[in-house]
């Protein structure tokens, strides 16, 4: 009997770059069961929390609120802002009692329930945690011919920050252990926390492709075959803003991608075929 | 000579603001903010003004809203004042108070983006844009070609 986790995957996860195939793929590979958070919500990003706080607080309340009537205090994302926004809103919840309040009220006219004492012991935690710290060694490190791409990690701004939770704030090195388990070669940089600009990338599209070029060429200076990310909007920055500048072209893949090459599963599971700077060997 | 308009005591506020007053000025979040450049002012600027009591102007400057959420200042502050997140509480004064000048486009796209989740729980990508490109073309016309890519490769949900 192998893993199972109630999943949060967000907005982006549908239209992401095969991340939801390639996910799938290597989940079934390693044993791992994501069940899908019924009923799910936005989580607000930056956008609600910026307008109205108690309303990006409901919107995490809420999401704790269905993962608690399914019995877990445990909710896997794969992105950076889900997992950044429920925990802003966790801390909130437990800063403010008022905001608790006004979201039990709220949450029970959903017939949904809240406990105080949940929400402090409610963790929330990345894919990629799961792969490198439940998932056992060996699924991954089996002996078999390894591609020979030199994979560099970007993990984005908001993996482990503000506080520095999950891994280090500055220099994290959860996904380096990630593509070493996977035999494959990590390619040092240090743009890995370096911000791809987010949703700014619609209203100012100049300046955030400033930073992606800087991005880029950080991390082509070591000679990376292939970038790997751990977000959808990272991703999106990455792979589309190239287009902007002449660099040679860099894919960016999402973890599971490079997990499902690296464990030689069928490529054509992988939703390679989305990317817009296309992987060469695929 | 511009009047002092703070209207409210960073001593007792709803908004956390008071950690502004533990500010050393050292500008450690002003070299870490990855949009330092396209500001009016940095935030270590912007909490010099609130604290000399010009809160109005940090109010309306466009500092608030390029603000990317990246939290670098954040982890770097240290005095360990959670900048962004007083960011943050200064964008929804600003709003409260009808101080965002309509040049500054990030309040648009966030409007845009938060009327879909309040109507439906979840949003797109591509309503989104729609929504934001009726008020600012200009930004959306030229990602058509880029839309018709992400098409081809079933990257758009309506």
């Amino acid at each position: 009997m192998g893993l199972s986790y109630l999943f949060f995957p967000g907005c982006s996860y549908e239209t992401a770059a095969g991340y939801r195939e390639s996910a799938e793929a290597v989940c079934r590979a390693v044993e791992v069961e994501l069940k899908e958070l019924p009923e799910w919500n936005c989580c607000g990003a930056s956008a609600v929390f910026s307008l109205d706080r108690a309303e990006g607080v409901w919107l995490a309340a809420r999401l704790a609120a269905l993962a608690g009537r399914e019995g877990k205090l445990e909710i896997v994302s794969g992105c950076n802002g889900c997992i950044s926004a429920l925990k802003k809103g966790k801390k909130l919840l437990l800063q403010d009692k008022g905001l608790m309040e006004q979201v039990r009220v709220r949450l029970k006219k959903e017939n949904l329930k809240l406990d105080p004492a949940d929400i402090k012991d409610l963790r929330v935690r990345h894919l990629l945690e799961i792969f490198v710290q439940d998932v056992p060694v060996q699924f991954w490190a089996k002996e078999r011919p390894k591609p020979k791409f030199k994979v560099a990690p970007y993990y984005g701004c908001l993996f482990s920050r503000p506080d520095g939770e999950i891994d280090d704030n500055e220099h994290p090195i959860l996904l380096e252990s990630f593509i070493s388990l996977l035999g494959l070669d990590v390619v040092e940089h240090s743009m890995g926390t370096a911000c791809c600009g987010a949703s700014h990338s619609l209203p100012h599209k100049a300046a955030v492709s400033v930073l992606v070029e800087r991005i880029i060429r950080g991390i082509q200076t070591n000679n990376a075959d292939l970038a790997t990310v751990i977000c959808p909007l990272c991703q999106f920055n990455l792979d589309s803003i190239q287009a902007n500048f002449d660099l040679p072209p860099l894919p960016i893949l999402y973890f599971t991608q490079v997990a499902g090459l690296g464990m030689g599963l069928p490529v054509s599971s992988l939703g390679l075929n989305k990317l817009l700077v296309p992987l060469k060997e695929a | 000579m511009e009047s002092k308009q703070n209207t409210i005591s960073l001593i007792e506020d709803d908004y956390g603001l008071s950690r502004i007053n533990e500010c050393i000025q050292c500008g450690t979040c002003s070299g870490s903010c990855p949009l330092a450049h396209e500001m009016d002012h940095g935030p270590r600027e912007v909490f010099s003004l609130i604290r000399d009591g010009f809160l109005e102007k940090a109010l309306i400057s466009n500092t608030i809203w390029f603000c990317v959420s990246c939290y670098a200042c954040s982890s770097r502050c240290p005095r360990e004042i959670p900048v962004t997140d007083l960011i943050y509480s200064l964008r929804q004064m600003a709003v409260k108070q009808g101080l965002v000048s309509k040049k500054i486009k990030m309040p648009h796209l966030f409007k845009a983006f938060d009327r879909q989740v309040r109507s439906g729980k979840r949003i797109s990508e591509a309503r989104i844009a729609f929504f934001y490109g009726l008020r600012h073309p200009g930004d959306v016309i030229p990602a058509i070609p880029l839309s018709l890519k992400l098409l081809k490769r079933k990257r758009v949900e309506l």
